[in-house]
C-alpha cells in the first residue's frame, strides 16, 4: 500500500530518519560513503548534469596513460562499465540509466546521479545508529568502515597511493574519482539524535566490527555484499522492534 | 567415486574433468578455451552484456583422497570423500571437500546440467565458500567475454595503470 502525504507527515527524526520506501542497498551505501567522508554530513554536488555511460567511456579514452588499450575496443569498454562498474537503473531494458558506480570504493558517491540514487534517510539512520553506539564501539566501527571503503587513498592528504594492492574494478573507479574535486559537505547543520534503543546500536556496531575482521579473507565485492546484508538486517530489525 | 577412494584410479586423472565442471557451472560454454585453468565469475549481473572472470592456473590444483578415520587403528574404515586442494601463491592451502553429492553434481555439470535454485542453496554452497576463499586476494587481472568464445584481458600494472588487450579465442 502506498503511503499518502498525510501518513508521511508523521516522520520524526528523533525516532527514525527513515522514509518508508523500498530501499536499494547499493544506493544506501553510496550515500553512507559521503557521510563517512564528511563525518556524518551528506555531500553536496556542484555538478548539475546527469552522469551517463558515454561520459565514463570518454573519460577512459581521454587518459591512455592510465587506461591503456581501451581505445581499440570501445564496445567492450562500454559493456564492462555498464555491467561491472555501475549500479544501473533498468539494466538490459529500455532507457537504462546510471544511479551511481558500484559501491566498491568510498569515492563512488561523487559520481552518483542524485535523482536515481536515493537512500530515503537510510544512510543517516545507519550512520547515526553507529555513531551513538556505547563504549566507543560506534567510533571504532565508523573508523573501520572508513578504512575498508577508502583503500588506496591517504585519508589525511586525500591523495592516491599506488603502493596499496587493490583489485581491477576498484582501481578503475579510483582513477575516475581521483579527478573529481567538486565535492563539499552539505553546509546545513547535522541532524543527530541518539537512537531510541541503544542496545540495537551497540549490537550493530559490534557486528560491523566483527564482520570486518574477515576483510582480508573474503573478496572485496563479496564483503561489500555481506555488509549490505548486515546493515539492511539491522535496519529492519530495529524498526520491527520500534513499531 | 568408489574406484577413486579405494585407490584403483589415480585422482589426478579425474582432476581436469572436475575443473571443467566448475568452469561450466560458472557459465563458460567452451571451457576448453581456458586451457585447463579454473575460471570463476567475478559477479553475476542480471541483464549484463559482458561476463568477467578470474582465472587460476590448473597446476596449482590437486585432488587427494581424504580419509578422516585414518587414525583409527582397530576399526575398519575407508575414505568417504575427496579433497580438491588449491595451493596459493604464498603457499596457503584451500580445500574443497568433494563428497558423493558434490562429485555427482560435477558429473552432471559435465553433461550439461544447470543446478536449480535449491541445489545452489544446498551443497553447491560449499563450492561458493571455496570460491570465496580462492578469490580473497586482490586480483590484478580479469578476463572479459561478451560471447563466451572471444576473450579480452584487463590487467592492473605497476603504478596503477589498467591495460586492456584482446586475447582471442584461446586464453
Amino acid at each position: 500500500m502506498r503511503l499518502s502525504k498525510r501518513d508521511k507527515e508523521f516522520r520524526l527524526p528523533k525516532i527514525s530518519y527513515l522514509d518508508f520506501k523500498q530501499l536499494e542497498m547499493d544506493r544506501v551505501l553510496t550515500a553512507l560513503f559521503a557521510r563517512l567522508k564528511h563525518d556524518g554530513v551528506p555531500s553536496r554536488l556542484r555538478r548539475t548534469v546527469e552522469v551517463t555511460s558515454d561520459a565514463f567511456v570518454a573519460e577512459f579514452l581521454e587518459h591512455p596513460e592510465w587506461f591503456d588499450g581501451f581505445d581499440r575496443h570501445p564496445d567492450v569498454l562500454r559493456s564492462w562499465i555498464e555491467t561491472h562498474l555501475m549500479d544501473m537503473v533498468n539494466r538490459g531494458k529500455a532507457k537504462p540509466a546510471i544511479a551511481a558506480p558500484r559501491p566498491l570504493h568510498g569515492y563512488t558517491y561523487r559520481f552518483r546521479n542524485p535523482k536515481r540514487s536515493r537512500d530515503y534517510g537510510a544512510s543517516q539512520q545507519v550512520y547515526e545508529t553507529l555513531y551513538h553506539a556505547r563504549q566507543s564501539q560506534g567510533y571504532k566501527s565508523i573508523e573501520q568502515l572508513k578504512r575498508f571503503f577508502f583503500p588506496g587513498i591517504d585519508l589525511n592528504t586525500d591523495k592516491y597511493d599506488a603502493s596499496v594492492e587493490i583489485d581491477v574494478e576498484t582501481q578503475a573507479l579510483l582513477r575516475l574519482s581521483d579527478q573529481v574535486k567538486s565535492d563539499a559537505p552539505d553546509p546545513g547543520p547535522r541532524e543527530s539524535f541518539p537512537p531510541v534503543c541503544f542496545g540495537a546500536a551497540d549490537l550493530m556496531a559490534d557486528d560491523v566490527i566483527r564482520l570486518l575482521v574477515y576483510q582480508s579473507f573474503i573478496p572485496r565485492s563479496v564483503m561489500v555484499d555481506y555488509l549490505k546484508i548486515l546493515l539492511s538486517f539491522h535496519l529492519a530489525l530495529y524498526h520491527l522492534r520500534l513499531f | 567415486m568408489l574406484e577413486l577412494t579405494s585407490g584403483k584410479v589415480d585422482p589426478a586423472t579425474v582432476l581436469p574433468g572436475m575443473l571443467r565442471a566448475i568452469n561450466l557451472g560458472e557459465g563458460l560454454t567452451h571451457p576448453e578455451l581456458v586451457r585447463g585453468r579454473l575460471s570463476l565469475q567475478v559477479r553475476e549481473a542480471p541483464g549484463g552484456t559482458i561476463r568477467s572472470y578470474r582465472t587460476f592456473p590448473g597446476d596449482r590444483f590437486k585432488l587427494v583422497v581424504q580419509d578422516e578415520a585414518q587414525r583409527a587403528r582397530f576399526v575398519e574404515h575407508m575414505p568417504t570423500k575427496l579433497g580438491l586442494r588449491y595451493r596459493g601463491e604464498n603457499d596457503t592451502e584451500t580445500t574443497l571437500d568433494v563428497n558423493l553429492d558434490v562429485f555427482e553434481m560435477f558429473d552432471r555439470l559435465n553433461h550439461g546440467y544447470r543446478p536449480t535454485g535449491e541445489e545452489l542453496q544446498g551443497y553447491y554452497l560449499s563450492l561458493a565458500i571455496f570460491k570465496n576463499i580462492l578469490g580473497s586476494a586482490p586480483y590484478q587481472e580479469v578476463l572479459l567475454t561478451p560471447s563466451g568464445h572471444d576473450f579480452f584481458r584487463v590487467r592492473r600494472q605497476d603504478g596503477g595503470t589498467l591495460k586492456l588487450e584482446h586475447v582471442g579465442a584461446e586464453v
